[in-house]
Formats: C-alpha cells, sequence, structure tokens
C-alpha cells in the first residue's frame, strides 16, 4: 500500500517548473471512518506546495457523529502532518502522501461509589441503605470525571481530485488508526 | 360521602408513571474522583458508672485517631460520627458528627445515658466525606467492640 502511494507521487511529480513556485491551498470537508468506531469527522486542511516535488499539508479534523459527538466539555479532535507529492493535468490531480496524526478523544469515566451513604438530622445519623422507612429507597453516589486519552500514529493518504486550478472537488481515501473515506472542497491559491 | 377506590391496575400505572417521571435510577453522579479511603482506629473504650439521688448515670467514651490523605482533605469537609441504633432509654447527647480539621489526629467522645440498664446497638465510628449533596460518606470506618450492655 505504501510503496504503491509513493510510486503513484514519484510517477504524478511533474518535472516541468511551474510560477509561481509556491501555493497554498484549503480544504474543507467531511470523512467517515470506515473502522470500528463508524464516526464522522470535519476537517479542515492548509497546504503549502512546493513547486511539483512536494507539499506539506497540515489538519485539524473534530467528530461531527458517532461516540463522542456532543460531548462538548471532553476533548476529541484529530492533527495529521503530512508530506506528500501531487500530480496534476488539466482538471484532473492525483495527490499522496504518508506523515503522522495525534488524537485525543477523551472519555467520561464513571465509578459507582460502594461506600455506605449517611444522612444526619436532630435523631442523629442514619444510613440512606433502603431499609429507613423514612428514608426509602437505597440511595448511591456515582463519581464522574473525564478521563484524557491520547492516541499517535502513522498516516498514509492517496487522493483523487477533480476542477479547476482554484476550486476542485477531491475524494480522498486515507488511513489513520483506521481506514476512512472522505470528499473534500479545494480552494488552491493562486 | 363516596370515595372512589383506585384499582390495582391504576394504582400500578400511577406508581409507573411517578417511577418513569422521577427516573428510577437512585445513583447521583458527582464530578470528578471518588475521596480515598480514610483510615480509622477505636481504642481506649471505657464504660464509668456514677451514682447520685437521681438515679444511675453510664458513660461511655472512646477515642478515634484518624488519618485522612492530605490532597482529599484539601478538596472537601469530613466528619467524624459515632452510628448506632438509638435504644432505650436514650443516650445523650444523640451522638452527632463532628468537622475534623486537620487530616491525622485523635479525639475522644463520651455520651452518657440515665438508667440502670443501658445498651447499645452496633456501635460503629465512621470518618465522613461530605459530599455536595449534603450526604455523609462513609471512607472508614470501626467497630467497637465492647459488651453491648452494662448493669448495675
Amino acid at each position: 500500500m505504501i510503496g504503491l502511494l509513493v510510486a503513484l507521487g514519484l510517477l504524478g511529480a511533474d518535472p516541468e517548473p511551474v510560477n509561481p513556485p509556491f501555493h497554498f491551498s484549503g480544504f474543507i470537508g467531511g470523512e467517515s471512518d470506515l473502522g470500528k468506531s463508524d464516526r464522522s469527522w470535519l476537517e479542515i486542511d492548509a497546504q503549502a506546495e512546493f513547486g511539483t516535488i512536494a507539499f506539506l499539508r497540515g489538519a485539524y479534523a473534530q467528530p461531527v457523529s458517532g461516540t463522542g459527538s456532543g460531548e462538548r466539555d471532553l476533548a476529541q479532535e484529530m492533527r495529521t502532518l503530512c508530506l506528500g507529492t501531487e500530480w496534476r493535468q488539466d482538471w484532473l490531480w492525483v495527490a499522496t502522501g504518508a506523515g503522522w496524526t495525534w488524537r485525543r478523544l477523551d472519555t467520561n469515566t464513571t465509578y459507582i461509589d460502594p461506600r455506605q451513604i449517611f444522612v444526619e438530622d436532630q435523631n442523629g445519623l442514619h444510613s440512606v441503605d433502603g431499609s429507613s422507612p423514612v428514608y426509602g429507597r437505597s440511595r448511591q453516589i456515582g463519581w464522574q470525571w473525564p478521563q484524557r486519552v491520547e492516541d499517535k500514529g502513522p498516516y498514509l493518504m492517496g487522493e483523487v481530485g477533480a476542477g479547476w486550478q482554484t476550486v476542485s472537488v477531491c475524494i480522498r481515501s486515507e488511513y489513520r488508526f483506521c481506514p476512512a473515506l472522505g470528499i473534500f472542497l479545494r480552494a488552491r491559491i493562486p | 360521602m363516596h370515595h372512589r377506590a383506585i384499582s390495582r391496575p391504576s394504582t400500578a400505572f400511577l406508581l409507573l408513571s411517578i417511577c418513569l417521571a422521577g427516573g428510577c435510577d437512585s445513583i447521583t453522579y458527582l464530578d470528578g474522583h471518588p475521596p480515598s479511603d480514610a483510615q480509622l482506629a477505636i481504642s481506649e473504650v471505657a464504660i464509668d458508672t456514677a451514682r447520685d439521688s437521681t438515679g444511675r448515670t453510664v458513660h461511655f467514651s472512646f477515642r478515634a485517631d484518624w488519618k485522612i490523605d492530605s490532597a482529599d482533605f484539601a478538596l472537601r469537609s469530613y466528619r467524624l460520627g459515632l452510628v448506632f441504633q438509638q435504644t432505650s432509654p436514650p443516650w445523650l447527647p444523640v451522638p452527632r458528627s463532628s468537622a475534623l480539621a486537620i487530616p491525622e489526629g485523635s479525639a475522644r467522645d463520651t455520651i452518657s445515658c440515665h438508667a440502670d440498664t443501658c445498651s447499645w446497638m452496633f456501635p460503629i465510628v465512621h470518618v465522613f466525606a461530605v459530599l455536595p449533596t449534603g450526604d455523609y460518606l462513609s471512607v472508614a470506618q470501626d467497630t467497637i467492640s465492647f459488651p453491648g450492655k452494662t448493669t448495675p
């Protein structure tokens, strides 16, 4: 897989110089994990192209569905740094790259406390164990705290895009912790 | 005057509705980590009796030595309390918890009973962590080992 991507990238490296030699691109789009997590992400990328030889891309993604979405107080994010190459001809372009990715998928850890609960009133201390006719059914205390979960791993990417030089759409297939497939809108300057 | 009796199915439905509306989960979730278990040792348990013109008084005393994790102690209040089934005649004053000012220390407590025969059932001393709900969570306990009844 890696060899195929590298070969594709080298084949795609255009030896003809381009003017200007530097370009910047912004990507925005969504993708879905095809692994066990079945999570969808919203991702924003920024890419700097150095001639036709290589590009450096940084990406930031947050989940929009699946496990973790809606838990606003918990960090759920992925950051990716990718080095790749791109081949462009007319309205079609192909890119491939590899890099490293970091993710943080904090969770809420819950612990049900098995220890006894007491209340105190004018008659003294009483256990709230469900046997009291005054205090009714037993009560329990649960503790909940955010658990920081961090991970990092290799990143592989291949994408096919179509459109104008300035605006195009691409389909990206990638691996970061699990296979994923996404569609992105790209704006390229100039 | 007529009273309309509630049929059994209606009662069951009413109870189910209340349960659903109120939530059957009796677990209250609190933010943060649970407090660590503390240490508690009861010693110097003693019973003294005194007799005067009004009758016989029994004084029941003990010493409690506690040790609470200092990091936990900084986060919440802790109390020391004696729990037992109140008997007749009652022990006075009614056993109440007292706030602990330091994470490690000792204290003596005495309760009294004015009667010829005084008894106490399952006396246990606890170290309590005070929860935001106002409830007390027992983080340490020690049973007072002493005969459960004293007579002249």
